[in-house]
């Protein structure tokens, strides 16, 4: 089981000093996941609605795939520097 | 002939890989020499799979003048990648069509619907030793797997 990553680390030389900031991704985990259990109705009544159309599948199977992009974020890192300007994006 | 050589040909028959690169692949995956020497099936499995992929760009130290130039360093994670090409067996044929459409108009001629993560797999398998190394004046880039 993949686990989304948990901290987003951003950093800028030219605000907050060059503090790293440190957003907590964990923290709209369970808002995320409720807001998908409150709209999994809705869903699979679209799909229902859009099988003949042949876009059914797809939509049921967008929310696992799209879990499955943000998932995979843990280990993503940018780094650019320059002279003036140093920006750092990890997502932990 | 294994499946690994059985697919890379075939991705030479559907006209995917060039002869040249496919010809790199069978000599990475299929080396009838390793099972000569005997020793190449040993190494590579003790050697660890390769997580992620890492792009470095920076300015070359030879070249003295490094005003303007960025240092890049982008390490992707190859569940990424591969999650990116299962989300692309998710776009309704329709829109795939003209994708593929637009893409070949800028040049680019390569069919999404194509792409699975078992060949993405196999590649990473048989690139995972390669690395690519370019040097300018300016500037010098590198790719490679870790």
């Amino acid at each position: 089981m993949m686990r989304p990553p948990m901290i987003l680390c951003l950093r800028h030389s030219g605000s907050l000093m060059g503090l790293p900031l440190w957003l907590p991704l964990f923290l709209l985990l369970a808002p995320v996941f409720l807001l998908g259990v409150l709209f999994s109705p809705l869903v699979l009544i679209a799909a229902l609605l859009l099988w003949p159309v042949g876009l059914g599948k797809p939509i049921l199977l967008l929310g696992p795939a799209l879990y499955r992009i943000i998932a995979s974020l843990r280990g993503l890192e940018v780094d650019v520097k320059n002279e003036k300007e140093h920006v750092h994006i990890a997502f932990v | 002939m294994s499946d690994n050589q059985r697919r890379i040909l075939e991705m030479v028959a559907e006209k995917r890989l060039t002869v040249d690169e496919a010809a790199k692949l069978l000599e990475l995956t299929g080396n009838p020499a390793g099972a000569e020497t005997g020793g190449t099936e040993t190494t590579r499995a003790t050697k660890p799979v390769p997580k992620y992929i890492r792009v470095v760009v920076k300015p070359n130290a030879e070249s003295g003048d490094q005003a303007g130039h960025e240092h890049v360093n982008i390490r992707v994670p190859l569940a990424l990648i591969r999650a990116g090409i299962k989300l692309t067996g998710l776009i309704p044929a329709v829109a795939s069509d003209r994708m593929n459409e637009a893409m070949r108009e800028k040049g680019i001629d390569l069919d999404l619907s194509k792409l699975n993560p078992d060949d993405l797999e196999q590649l990473v398998d048989a690139l995972s030793e390669l690395e690519v190394d370019v040097k300018d004046q300016k500037e010098s880039v590198r790719v490679y797997l870790e």
